[in-house]
C-alpha cells in the first residue's frame, strides 16, 4: 500500500507564485495610486487653505490704514513684494488728559478694544485733537510715544493709564484744551509685511519693526515672485504715492510643499501652485 | 473497497486545506484604502467647513458695515443726542435672511459718537455662525450759522408799534443745560437802515449795527441750502394755525409725524415727549403763521409773516422779508431775513425777539448731521 505524498509540484508552485505576484502588483497599485491621490489631495488642501489665510489676514491688516495728506500716512514704504504700514492694534476713549498722562475708558460695557493689550515701545498713541467743536475741518489726530501703562480709575470707573513725554508741544496749537475728554484714541505698531526666503523656500512673513521682531511665516511656500502688491489711487490709476493710495491689489500665487501626483495614477509629480488675488479698499482714507 | 462517498470527500472543500493568503491581503488592502480614503474624506470635509466659515465671516463682516451705515444714514439725533455718556445703546436688530445686524449707538461726549454694528452670520436654528462687530467714530457737524443779531437782514428795517428787538443772550425761560448768558449782540444788524417808529425798541451792544457790509448773500443762503437738505417738515400750506406738541403711543413718544408738531418749547410744557424734537420745518413760498408754538429751525423760501400769539424759539432763515403785526408774538433765538426783493422789513404790533445763543445752538445741534471722521473713522473691533 502505498502512502500518499502530501504537498505541492512544481508546476502548482509556479501558479501560486505568478497569481500572487499578480495580485500583489494589482493591490500595490492601488495603493499606491490611493496613497498618491491621497497625498495630492492633502497637498492642495494645504495650499488653499494657506493662500485662503492670506486672503484674511493681510486685507485685515490693512484694511484700516489710512493715507490722509496731512502727513499722518499709515504707509510707510511700499513696494511690490513688500510693504510697510502702521498697523491699528486698538482703539479707545479718553477720560481724562493731562500733558503727560492719558487715561483711556476701560469700562465693561465699554472697554478699550484691542488685538492685544497695548505694549509700551512696540505701540504709538494716535490721540484725536478736535480743537473747534464747530467745525470738523480742523480736526487732527497727533502720533505720541508710549512710555509706560498702569492701571487706573476715571471717577469709579476703570481705566488705562497711558504715560508718555509732555505732549503739548505736539497738538496742532499747544493747547491741552483743544483735546476733547471722551474722544477716541488708537494705538498702532509698525509692521512689515514681505516675501522672504527661507530653508529654500519663499514666504509671505510679517515682522513688527517698531517691535524689533524677526519676520515671522504668515503663508507659504510660494512663487519668487508669488508676492504681488499694487497701489491705486481711487480712480483706480497706479500709484507710488504714499499719501494717493487708496486700494491696494494682493496677488499671491502659493505652492505646494512638495511634489505631488497629477493627472490620473500615472501622471508624474510636480509642484501644484494656486494663485489669489484680493483688493483692500484702504476704509479710512480721504474720499 | 473505497466508496464515492470518501473519494467525494478527499476532493472537495476542506476547511483546514485553505491556506491561501488571497483574503487576508485583500482585507489589509481595502482597510489601508479605506483608512487613506476616510482621511481624505475628513480633511476635506475640515477644508469644506473652513471655507464655509470663511464665507460666513465675510458675511457677518458685510452685514456689520450694513448696520453702520443704517445707523449713520437713519441718525435721529433728538433721541441719540440723549444718550447717557459711555454707555453703548443698541438699536433694533435688523434680520435679512441669514444675516443680521444690530446698531449700537454711544454717545462718547457732546459732539462725538462712536456708531457700531454687530454683524451675523446665523444657521436655520438661529445659531450664531459667525460674527464681526465694526465702528465709525463719528461727529456732529452743525451747520454754520453767523448770528451776530437778534435780527439780521438785508435792507432797511422798521421796528415799530411796540416791537422789542433784544440782542442781549436770554436762555429760553425754563430750560436746563445752557451756559450762562454770553455777551450781548446787536439788536438789528443789516446792510441797510433801521427806522425806530412809535413805541419800538431795539436792545444790545449795540442795539442796531446799520450799514454792515458783511451782511452778504451767502450768510442767508448757505445755511439755508445745507438746512434745506436736511429738512423734517414740508409745510404745503402758506397759512398755519394752532402748532403745538403732540405725543402718541404707549409709553408716549413725541408724534413727529403731525405735520403742526414743532417740538415743546415751554419747560415744563404740556408735552415733554418733544422737549428733545427741534424739527426743521420748510416751506417753499410765503408763510404765515399765528396761535402756536415751536421750536427747531424755520426755513422760509419766500416772506415770513408772524400774525399774533406765536411763539418759536430757535433760529428762522427766510429768504424774503420778516413782517410782524398782532400781538403776543415771540421769537427766542435769531432771525435772519434776506429780504431779497429788498422790501422793509417791518416789524410792528408788540413782538418780542430774543436773542438766545442757547436756543440757536440746541436747535442746530439737535439739526446736525452726523458725520464719520474726516481721518481714521473706521475701526476694527474686538469685544
Amino acid at each position: 500500500m502505498s502512502v500518499r505524498q502530501r504537498g505541492f509540484t512544481l508546476v502548482e508552485l509556479m501558479i501560486a507564485l505568478i497569481l500572487m505576484t499578480l495580485v500583489g502588483t494589482v493591490i500595490f497599485k492601488l495603493l499606491n495610486s490611493t496613497q498618491r491621490v491621497s497625498t495630492a489631495q492633502t497637498e492642495r488642501m494645504i495650499l488653499q487653505s494657506s493662500i485662503r489665510t492670506g486672503a484674511l489676514v493681510v486685507p485685515s491688516e490693512l484694511r484700516e490704514l489710512s493715507t490722509s495728506v496731512g502727513g499722518q500716512t499709515d504707509l510707510v514704504d511700499i513696494a511690490p513684494d513688500s510693504i510697510t504700514y502702521r498697523a491699528a492694534r486698538g482703539v479707545g476713549f479718553t477720560c481724562a488728559v493731562t500733558a503727560t498722562q492719558i487715561k483711556i475708558l476701560n469700562t465693561t460695557v465699554l472697554p478699550f478694544s484691542a488685538l492685544r493689550a497695548i505694549s509700551p515701545g512696540r505701540d504709538s498713541l494716535l490721540l484725536y485733537v478736535e480743537r473747534d467743536p464747530a467745525t470738523a475741518a480742523d480736526d487732527a489726530w497727533v502720533r505720541l510715544p508710549i512710555s509706560s501703562l498702569a492701571t487706573t480709575t476715571c471717577g469709579t470707573e476703570p481705566a488705562i493709564a497711558v504715560n508718555m513725554p509732555d505732549f503739548i508741544n505736539d497738538l496742532p496749537d499747544s493747547q491741552l484744551v483743544s483735546v476733547v475728554v471722551g474722544g477716541p484714541v488708537r494705538t498702532e505698531e509698525v509692521m512689515r509685511l514681505k516675501s522672504y526666503a527661507a530653508g529654500g523656500q519663499q514666504w509671505l512673513g510679517a515682522a513688527s519693526l517698531s517691535g524689533g521682531d524677526a519676520v515671522q511665516p504668515i503663508l507659504g511656500p510660494i512663487t519668487p515672485a508669488g508676492l504681488l502688491l499694487e497701489y491705486f489711487t481711487g480712480d483706480g490709476t497706479v500709484t507710488t504715492t504714499l499719501s494717493a493710495v487708496r486700494v491696494i491689489r494682493i496677488r499671491v500665487i502659493g505652492l505646494t510643499e512638495r511634489a505631488v501626483a497629477q493627472g490620473g495614477i500615472s501622471g508624474a509629480n510636480v509642484i501644484l501652485q494656486d494663485t489669489l488675488v484680493t483688493r483692500v479698499l484702504l476704509r479710512n482714507s480721504p474720499r | 473497497m473505497p466508496s464515492m462517498f470518501t473519494r467525494l470527500s478527499r476532493t472537495g472543500p476542506r476547511l483546514d486545506d485553505e491556506r491561501g493568503v488571497a483574503l487576508a491581503v485583500a482585507i489589509f488592502a481595502v482597510v489601508i484604502i479605506g483608512m487613506l480614503v476616510a482621511g481624505t474624506f475628513y480633511a476635506s470635509l475640515l477644508e469644506q467647513r473652513t471655507g464655509e466659515n470663511t464665507l460666513y465671516a465675510q458675511q457677518a463682516f458685510e452685514a456689520a458695515e450694513s448696520g453702520m451705515a443704517d445707523a449713520l444714514s437713519n441718525w435721529d439725533q433728538s433721541v441719540y443726542g440723549a444718550f447717557p455718556v459711555d454707555t453703548p445703546q443698541a438699536l433694533t436688530a435688523v434680520t435679512a435672511g441669514r444675516t443680521q445686524y444690530t446698531p449700537i449707538i454711544t454717545r462718547l461726549n457732546s459732539t462725538l459718537f462712536l456708531v457700531s454694528a454687530r454683524g451675523e452670520q446665523v444657521d436655520a436654528g438661529g445659531r450664531v455662525l459667525a460674527r464681526r462687530m465694526l465702528g465709525t467714530l463719528a461727529r456732529l457737524t452743525p451747520t454754520n450759522v453767523d448770528v451776530q443779531a437778534a435780527v439780521t437782514s438785508k435792507g432797511n428795517v422798521k421796528v415799530g408799534g411796540n416791537a422789542t428787538v433784544d440782542g442781549n443772550d436770554h436762555n429760553p425761560s425754563g430750560w436746563t443745560g445752557c451756559d450762562a448768558p454770553g455777551a450781548p449782540k446787536a439788536g438789528v444788524r443789516t446792510d441797510g437802515t433801521v427806522q425806530i417808529i412809535g413805541g419800538g425798541t431795539t436792545l444790545g451792544s449795540p442795539p442796531t449795527n446799520q450799514g454792515d457790509a458783511t451782511v452778504v448773500d451767502s450768510l442767508f443762503t448757505n445755511p439755508f441750502n445745507e438746512l434745506k437738505a436736511m429738512l423734517n417738515i414740508n409745510l404745503t400750506s402758506e397759512s398755519n394755525n394752532g402748532m403745538a406738541p403732540s405725543a402718541t403711543g404707549t409709553p408716549l413718544r413725541c408724534n413727529k409725524t403731525l405735520m403742526l408738531n414743532w417740538g415743546e418749547p415751554w419747560n415744563p410744557g404740556t408735552v415733554a415727549q418733544c422737549h428733545g424734537y427741534f424739527p426743521i420745518i420748510y416751506r417753499n413760498g410765503n408763510l404765515k403763521v399765528q396761535n402756536g408754538r415751536g421750536q427747531g429751525i424755520l426755513l422760509i423760501e419766500g416772506d415770513f409773516e408772524v400774525r399774533g400769539n406765536f411763539e418759536f424759539t430757535g433760529l428762522i432763515i427766510a429768504t424774503g422779508l420778516l413782517k410782524a403785526n398782532g400781538t403776543g408774538n415771540k421769537i427766542t433765538g435769531g432771525v435772519l431775513a434776506q429780504n431779497a426783493d429788498l422790501d422793509d422789513v417791518a416789524l410792528i404790533g408788540n413782538p418780542v425777539v430774543n436773542y438766545s445763543k442757547c436756543a440757536i445752538s440746541r436747535a442746530l445741534s439737535a439739526s446736525a448731521a452726523v458725520k464719520p471722521l474726516t481721518d481714521r473713522s473706521w475701526v476694527q473691533l474686538y469685544n
